[in-house]
């Protein structure tokens, strides 16, 4: 009877700091084995979501740098020139010109108003569009496209950037038209 | 006196670990299937579709040297004047058919699809998609040609 507990003392004592290292050991294992899947989970999800304010405000940004890519393959010495933030659609109730890049878009070949058939109106109607420009260095023209817009009463935009080349124009006066 | 100390084996703990890791991977395989399922996805959220539109038709206007409308849809031609890909709505779906005639579903439940060449440039097609519910987010935005030159 005494043997049986005095050996049993001493395999406790050793049993109680080897449980935990085990444990620890374990949950260690299981960390790094988990990590290539969460990492195969986070790959597989779809991407963070933009709200839709925002995802429409990018693809009329991709609207305007696109309509510059397609003026500049038609005319080389093509460079857009600054504006101030101005509507894309033409609304009763401005006075303000619609933006370049948005006038005769309409279905009809006018400005988008009210009456668009294709109900653009009033999803565009929020967004305003400014072009800002500057001459770099290495005979490049940086051209940035702010899409404006208003979330709980806050600015917000979106912005795209394209650089261009500036092709040497000696048949034009200046090196800006439409 | 209540002993509590020990009563998971180690090899209870690396059997759970086991157990753990396999579940996991199950919900891995399983999340990545689904997000394999474009047609799902596209029902879940509109703007995956219209992603998929944007990837595409950018691909496609990047090679591409010339628009032509035909019914219900648009053309992007290429060098020797093949097409490079067709846009065609069917039934409220908008397909892709590039040059194996293989369609491919780009995005359904469409109310409109307008494509339309720029009043003064002919070489920048306006697309518009309208989907089926109103609430929805319409699709506005523009595709230029770059006819494999940038």
């Amino acid at each position: 009877m005494e043997n049986h507990i005095d050996s049993a003392a001493p395999q406790s004592k050793h049993k109680q700091p080897a449980n935990i290292l085990e444990l620890l050991l374990a949950l260690a294992i299981l960390s790094v084995s988990m990590y290539p899947l969460v990492y195969i989970f986070r790959i597989s999800q779809a991407p963070r979501q933009k709200t839709q304010t925002e995802y429409l405000a990018t693809l009329l940004a991709h609207h305007v740098i696109e309509t510059i890519v397609a003026r500049k393959s038609v005319n080389p010495a093509f460079l857009p020139f600054m504006s101030e933030a101005e509507p894309v659609v033409q609304s009763s109730d401005s006075v303000a010109p619609v933006s370049h890049y948005f006038r005769n878009i309409g279905v009809d070949g006018e400005n988008i108003t009210e009456n668009d058939p294709n109900q653009l109106f009033w999803h565009l109607k929020q967004f305003k569009c400014q072009i800002d420009t500057y001459y770099l260095e290495g005979a490049l023209y940086k051209v940035i496209v702010y899409i404006s817009y208003l979330n709980e009463g806050r600015k917000m935009r979106v912005f795209f950037e394209r650089l261009l080349p500036q092709t040497d124009n000696s048949d034009s006066d200046n090196g800006e038209e439409f | 006196m209540k002993r509590r100390r020990g009563e998971l084996s180690f090899d209870g703990i690396i059997t759970l670990a086991f157990i753990t890791v396999m579940v996991a991977t199950g919900l891995a395989i399983l999340q990545f299937h689904l997000s394999r399922q474009i047609e799902q996805r596209i029902d879940h959220d509109v703007t995956l579709g219209y992603n998929l539109v944007l990837q595409n038709m950018r691909q496609d206007t990047r090679i591409g040297r010339r628009f032509e409308m035909i019914e219900n849809g648009v053309a992007i031609i290429g060098a020797n004047e093949k097409p490079t890909a067709v846009y065609r709505l069917i039934d409220k779906a908008l397909y892709r058919f590039d040059d194996s005639d293989k369609g491919q579903l780009i995005i359904n439940k469409l109310e409109k699809v307008s494509f339309r060449l720029h009043p003064e440039l002919k070489n920048l097609l306006l697309v518009t998609l309208l989907p089926e519910d109103s609430m929805q987010l319409p699709f506005f935005t523009s595709f230029a040609l770059r006819g494999g030159a940038s």
